[in-house]
């Protein structure tokens, strides 16, 4: 079917939303107006040949990234009826690069979760099986994805959050090296492991997006190295670290394997042995509970969001209006409180923080070796709606992408086949070799 | 962790908790932290903790003025929980 001009192919997709959302419930609010009207300005920049690099490219944002005068839910109660006031940097940059802004999408209450389920505002469905989650937080951003509805997706990564919702939903997801994309607009979850990473089906969208969005911006001050960023750069060795294959789905270890299998006839490929791997979910959970709890002070129902009543004492103010949050995130601010109270913080906190170090001290010693490492993305297939209750279960998912936001480092995940149960494959990059990474083939 | 411990932190992390919620987070907080101390098997010694990610540097800026568009002004406003004569009003603090 061939598309003669943008607006066509807005009304399309925005046709297709109409049809078929009503089901998935990728979106949170979808800009049907904005989103047609934008269109027609980008036609008219490619008539005149004026056109941005990414003009006609349809992209969803997950409802943590700030889109000026839109609803900024982080998918939450508190937030619910909360408006962004300014655009997040890599809307502005999206803007400019003429890509056209379709809508915001659901996620886990404030990026906790790893299949969408702890989001308080709906529940989105995987659109390859109705039956299974789309995987978290960014649920919408991947469900988004695989149903047709954008070209591209920005969703935030802290542990996973990107990566995941791709591998569930067949699709490439990427997380950038920290530091490489500006977070200036994205609500904080754990502001050491947060990074915005892209979902898209195809590889040159995810590029060509990632171009768009990343470099230095004076607004987050840990973009300061991202003119580091190599543009080339070859490939030679991958590393497959044995620990990422201990307690894997048979059937997805199969597809992997024979994924390396393949790669071994271009590349040179060695064993390699990461210990710390063993010990991804703990520190992870420990080391995001702590800024999680630090980062969500800032909802005390007084600026904006749930309103604290007026009439309350100060502290019972506040208090009454954090009652709001879910069970995930009471359990996860009472973690990071309690450990890093002065009396159990060494035990705990400080001794996470070491820990990464030390896991960083083995990623540095080993990729001095290798040029990537190779490994599933996730550790089973997409699960049914409630199949796993269990929290520890569903942080046990997340032991494969953890470490990439641990050490900063960037992360590819690829699918491997149409079907979900044959999983997908990931590689982690040096820091800043993002575009030798998504060169790669 | 007991039932007085979780009270004690969810006054710290302003948070109200029912008696419920109090019994089930002292059980599950338990079972977490059982997990999460597998932390303390890794050898640690001679390894600095560190907050961050890269070895940044602070970059300084001139402490420029920079006057937001009434435009902006309004929507922050407009996202004000209470207000009282375009002034965000806050709860008591004194008694």
């Amino acid at each position: 079917m061939s598309i003669d001009s943008v607006e066509e192919k807005i009304h399309q997709k925005l046709d297709l939303i109409k049809k078929k959302d009503h089901e998935i419930n990728a979106f949170i609010e979808v800009y049907e107006q904005d989103a047609v009207n934008q269109a027609r300005e980008v036609d008219k920049r490619i008539k005149e040949g004026k056109a941005g690099p990414l003009a006609g490219i349809i992209v969803g944002i997950k409802n943590n990234i700030a889109i000026k005068g839109k609803l900024l839910t982080c998918g939450s109660e508190i937030l619910k009826t909360h408006h962004a006031t300014y655009d997040a940097t890599v809307v502005k940059k999206l803007k400019e690069a003429d890509a056209i802004i379709i809508g915001s999408l659901n996620m886990d209450e404030f990026a906790c979760g790893s299949d969408g389920t702890y989001s308080r505002i709906k529940i989105t469905k995987n659109p390859l099986d109705l039956e299974r989650v789309p995987g978290g937080s960014s649920a919408g951003s991947g469900a988004a994805v695989a149903a047709g509805f954008c070209d591209a997706t920005l969703g935030s990564d802290t542990g996973g959050s990107v990566r995941c919702p791709a591998a569930f939903c067949n699709s490439y997801g990427f997380k950038p090296t920290y530091g490489a994309v500006s977070r200036y607009g994205l609500s904080d979850m754990a502001m050491s492991l947060d990074q915005i990473g892209i979902i898209s089906k195809d590889k040159e969208i995810v590029k060509k997006v990632f171009s768009v969005i990343s470099g230095k911006d004076e607004k987050d001050q840990t973009t300061q190295l991202a003119e580091n960023l190599k543009k080339e750069g070859e490939i030679k060795r991958i590393g497959i670290p044995v620990e990422f294959f201990e307690s894997i789905d048979g059937r997805i270890e199969k597809a992997v394997r024979s994924r390396i299998k393949e790669l071994e006839s271009n590349f040179e490929v060695e064993e390699v042995s990461i210990p710390t791997l063993k010990y991804t979910v703990p520190i992870y959970q420990l080391v995001m509970a702590a800024e999680l709890s630090s980062a969500l002070q800032r909802y005390d129902g007084l600026r904006y969001g749930l309103a604290a009543d007026r009439n309350d004492e100060l502290y019972s103010a506040f208090a009454n209006v954090r009652e709001h949050f879910g069970n995930e995130i009471k359990r996860r601010i009472m973690i990071g409180t309690y450990i890093t109270m002065k009396e159990f913080k060494d035990a705990w906190y400080t001794q996470a923080l070491k820990a990464r170090e030390r896991m960083k001290i083995e990623f540095k010693e080993v990729m001095g070796k290798v040029d990537i490492v190779a490994g599933p993305a996730m550790p089973m297939p997409p699960w049914k709606f409630n199949e796993i209750s269990d929290p520890l279960q569903l942080y046990a998912a997340d032991t494969l992408t953890i470490a990439a936001n641990l050490t900063g480092l960037p992360a590819l995940v690829e699918p491997l086949s149409d079907s979900i149960f044959d999983g997908a494959i990931q590689f982690y990059g040096r820091h800043f070799d993002d575009f030798i990474l998504l060169s790669f083939d | 962790m007991d039932i007085e411990e979780v009270k004690k932190i969810s006054d710290v992390a302003r948070i109200k908790l029912n008696d419920q919620e109090v019994q089930s987070l002292s059980n599950e907080l338990d079972k977490l932290l059982n997990y999460f101390k597998k932390v303390q098997e890794i050898d640690t010694s001679n390894i600095k903790d560190s907050n961050y990610m890269h070895d940044l540097k602070n970059e300084l800026r001139e402490d420029v003025v920079v006057i937001s568009e009434d435009e902006t002004k309004e929507r922050i406003r407009k996202e004000f929980t209470k207000e009282n004569e375009n002034l965000l009003l806050a709860p008591k603090s004194l008694k």
